[in-house]
């Protein structure tokens, strides 16, 4: 069962790593008044929305979960773009939000974006 | 096509002091001439499947020549060998012999694909062969989905891929059922009368039927032989038993 | 499976978890040389960019900025920082020292807020009359002269040219971006000495700096000196360092090469480390190699017994081993870029030396070269294997068999 679920698995896992990663590890530690907090914030938003997309993909089945997997892989590349692109951030490298919360960010929606297709094109593959 | 072993022998030295030999196979002559079917049988550990190496071109015999049509196999250089072995011999090894990366289909198509591509012609062939077997639904299975029967059958099948001269098989019908084993008998038969020379190890008393001539082998001598029967004698001698 | 030549592609694909093990292993060998020669690389290029961007031979700063290490500070660790002597220094400098080519001041300060973080920025202010540090620099990536009221930001700070940013509440636009040095000095701001005199102002009439009780229109941070050819440089610094008083002339260079110092031990580190790393990895991949061709030994015998040469088998080994390693090595370059570029950032202010990466084409050669390592560190160590299953007897592995 583990090695049929393994990619929804991992990106579960991810989405996880993410949204508590922007809580804590990842946090950005700019002022509540700033740029940054509201993209922090964002991204934390984003990352609850993606742990119920990968959650909801153990459930479906079929054509249906191969859209939710691309759904998802959009949502994740949304999630990318926030620090930086769609939000800005701090003026200085050394600030937080440049130097930790978008690195992070970005790696983990990228992973996110990449299980998500390898799942949709896997079961895609299964249907036909 | 002649297959001919003259004087040809076979010793390894024991682990422990070299100056020992274990005599796998002793001295002996052996030969098989197109259109027949030859059967050695004997007890495990008799030196049946090192004759068959040898005879192969798969083992290189400690003393003697193993000649094919006069071409002396043991002199010619590896590459040349396996070229030839690929055009003129075929061997079925005992036991479970399929890549496991590869199709059924891919696995019977092999020896085409050793000094040659992918063909719709082979293609053809093969599944006519797997149809022929009762393999033909697992086409596209892998080695591990089959039993150990339908790997026997992929095996001989495999062998009669490019229709060889020579076809030097090793308990083909092992895990094998009755109605199975006819089959395949039938078919290594039919490949005999159609014009090559068959060799059979086996254990089987089934196989002894369909054999024109039959040998027996223990402690690495051919030991005993009946009289060859002769494709006439043979025939008549399976049409009184009902094996046509 | 089109012929006996696609088989090991086949044989790679269809066992994933043993193609996966050694790609990993092949992975980590590109890293660790990619990787480790890129920094080295970055780190001798950041000295050089460091140097060049200096541009003066001799810097002369407040006596107690240079004991308290205030400049280096500044340029080298990135700390923003601000330290004013009278500008009657310059004069002195100009009139009594012999062996001088070209003079400039530099105004340093620093704000506490850049209209977006509480973060401090380094502001820099140059006079264009006599600047040869800052001037050239500007000139590649803006062309132009600044204008009063104008800056023009380092590379890694994030603004948008256009952009209006408040120092002190006072509006400056930003018209440029400068190109990377991969030192400290692409997190300031520049402009121009009027740009910076009125932000001086500013800052005193918000009681946010001290000027050591002088008016901020007859203070200056920091001399640079370019000493004239047939001078001594050494000769040169001493001269100021007795003439002039309450200052400090330090050689540019000797600044550097301490830094250069440590970083050639950083380097021989690196280099030591790649060194052992590649030597475990090799021997975990021969043995790797060995161990799985061994248990293919039947596979090889059936190969044989269909017509495979022994030069069919040692090929089908050595083009796995490549294919693997060619595999593995792409992946680890590119996972290396992804690291870098994602956390550079993060990485150089945490470095604290200067770090510029090579040029793309720099780059690309070390990539291919790393590749071509790789693919033959995977070719040596499969071919002990290879020799191994070339020559084993068929006979008797199938004899063995039964």
């Amino acid at each position: 069962m583990i090695k049929k679920r393994s990619t929804d698995i991992l990106n579960v896992l991810l989405a996880v790593i993410l949204t508590v990663g922007s809580l804590t590890f990842f946090k950005s530690r700019c002022g509540a008044d700033m740029h940054c907090h509201t993209a922090n914030t964002v991204i934390t938003v984003i990352g609850a929305a993606l742990i119920a997309l990968t959650v909801l993909s153990f459930v479906l089945k079929g054509k249906a979960k191969t859209i939710l997997s691309f759904v998802t892989a959009a949502v994740a590349v949304v999630e990318l773009l926030i620090p930086g692109v769609i939000v800005s951030l701090c003026m200085m490298p050394s600030m937080s939000c440049r130097s930790i919360m978008r690195p992070w960010t970005m790696l983990l929606s990228v992973a996110i974006a990449f299980v998500s297709i390898v799942g949709g094109i896997m079961n895609l593959r299964k249907d036909n | 096509m002649e297959l001919k072993a003259k004087g040809i022998m076979k010793k390894f030295p024991r682990m422990r002091d070299g100056a020992n030999f274990f005599y796998a196979l002793h001295e002996t002559d052996f030969s098989i001439d197109s259109g027949t079917l030859a059967v050695i049988t004997g007890r495990s550990g008799g030196g049946k499947t090192t004759l068959l190496n040898i005879l192969g071109g798969l083992l290189q015999p400690s003393s003697g020549t193993v000649t094919v049509d006069g071409v002396d196999l043991y002199q010619m250089d590896d590459r040349k060998l396996s070229a030839f072995r690929n055009k003129y011999i075929a061997v079925i090894p005992q036991g479970v012999s399929a890549v496991y990366t590869l199709t059924v289909l891919e696995n019977i198509l092999l020896p085409t694909m050793m000094y040659g591509k992918r063909t719709d012609e082979n293609v053809g062939r093969a599944e006519e062969l797997l149809q022929q077997f009762g393999i033909g639904d697992l086409r596209d299975a892998m080695p591990s989905e089959l039993s150990g029967g339908e790997l026997r059958r992929m095996a001989i099948a495999r062998a009669m891929m490019t229709e060889p001269a020579i076809i030097l098989a090793d308990e083909p019908t092992g895990d094998l059922d009755d109605e199975n084993t006819a089959v395949v008998l039938k078919m290594l038969r039919k490949t005999a009368d159609d014009g090559a020379a068959v060799l059979v190890i086996s254990h089987d008393a089934d196989t002894l039927s369909y054999a024109d001539q039959i040998y027996r082998m223990d402690g690495g001598k051919l030991t005993s032989h009946s009289l060859p029967l002769g494709k006439e004698g043979a025939s008549e001698w399976r049409r009184m038993n009902c094996m046509n | 499976m089109k012929s006996i030549h696609s088989l090991p592609f086949v044989n790679l694909i269809k066992k994933p978890a043993r193609s996966i093990a050694l790609l990993i292993l092949s992975a980590f060998l590109a890293v660790s040389a990619f990787g480790g020669s890129l920094a080295v690389m970055s780190l001798r290029n950041g000295i050089d960019s460091l140097e060049s961007r200096l541009g003066a031979d001799i810097i002369v700063v407040p006596y107690e900025a240079a004991t308290q290490g205030s400049y280096e500070s500044v340029i080298l660790q990135g700390n923003p920082g601000a330290f004013y002597m009278s500008n009657s220094v310059l004069g002195e400098i100009a009139e009594e020292i012999e062996g001088i080519e070209k003079i400039s001041a530099q105004y340093f300060l620093v704000s506490a807020k850049a209209g977006c973080c509480s973060v401090k920025v380094q502001i820099i202010g140059f006079d264009p009359a006599t600047d040869f540090s800052v001037t050239p620099w500007i000139e590649r990536s803006y062309g132009k002269e600044l204008s009063d009221g104008d800056v023009i930001v380092g590379s890694l700070v994030e603004v948008s040219t256009g952009d209006d940013i408040k120092l002190f509440d006072r509006k400056v636009n930003v018209v440029g971006q400068l190109e990377r040095t991969g030192t400290e000095l692409d997190t300031a701001i520049y402009c121009n000495v009027n740009t910076v005199k009125q932000l001086m102002q500013a800052a005193q009439v918000k009681q946010l700096v001290d000027y050591n009780g002088s008016d901020p229109d007859k203070v200056i941070s920091s001399v640079l000196v370019k000493v004239r050819d047939g001078y001594d440089i050494d000769d040169v610094t001493a001269e100021i360092n007795l003439h002039v008083r309450g200052i400090k002339a330090i050689r540019a260079k000797s600044m550097i090469s301490s830094v250069s110092d440590s970083l050639s031990g950083v380097s021989s580190a690196i280099g030591v480390l790649i060194a052992v790393i590649w030597g475990l990895s090799l021997i975990i991949m021969a043995i790797s190699f060995s161990m799985i061709n061994n248990e293919r030994k039947k596979e090889f015998a059936v190969l044989r017994v269909l017509g495979a040469s022994r030069g069919m088998l040692s090929s089908i080994v050595f083009k796995e081993a490549i294919l693997l390693t060619f595999a593995g090595s792409v992946c680890g370059i590119l996972l290396t870029l992804l690291i870098g570029a994602l956390f550079s950032d993060s990485l150089t202010s945490s470095i604290g030396v200067p770090f510029l990466l090579p040029s793309v084409g720099t780059m690309a050669a070390i990539g291919a070269a790393t590749v071509a390592a790789t693919m033959l560190a995977g070719a040596l160590t499969a071919a002990i294997s290879a020799h191994k299953v070339s020559k084993q007897d068929t006979g008797v592995i199938l004899r063995g068999d039964n």
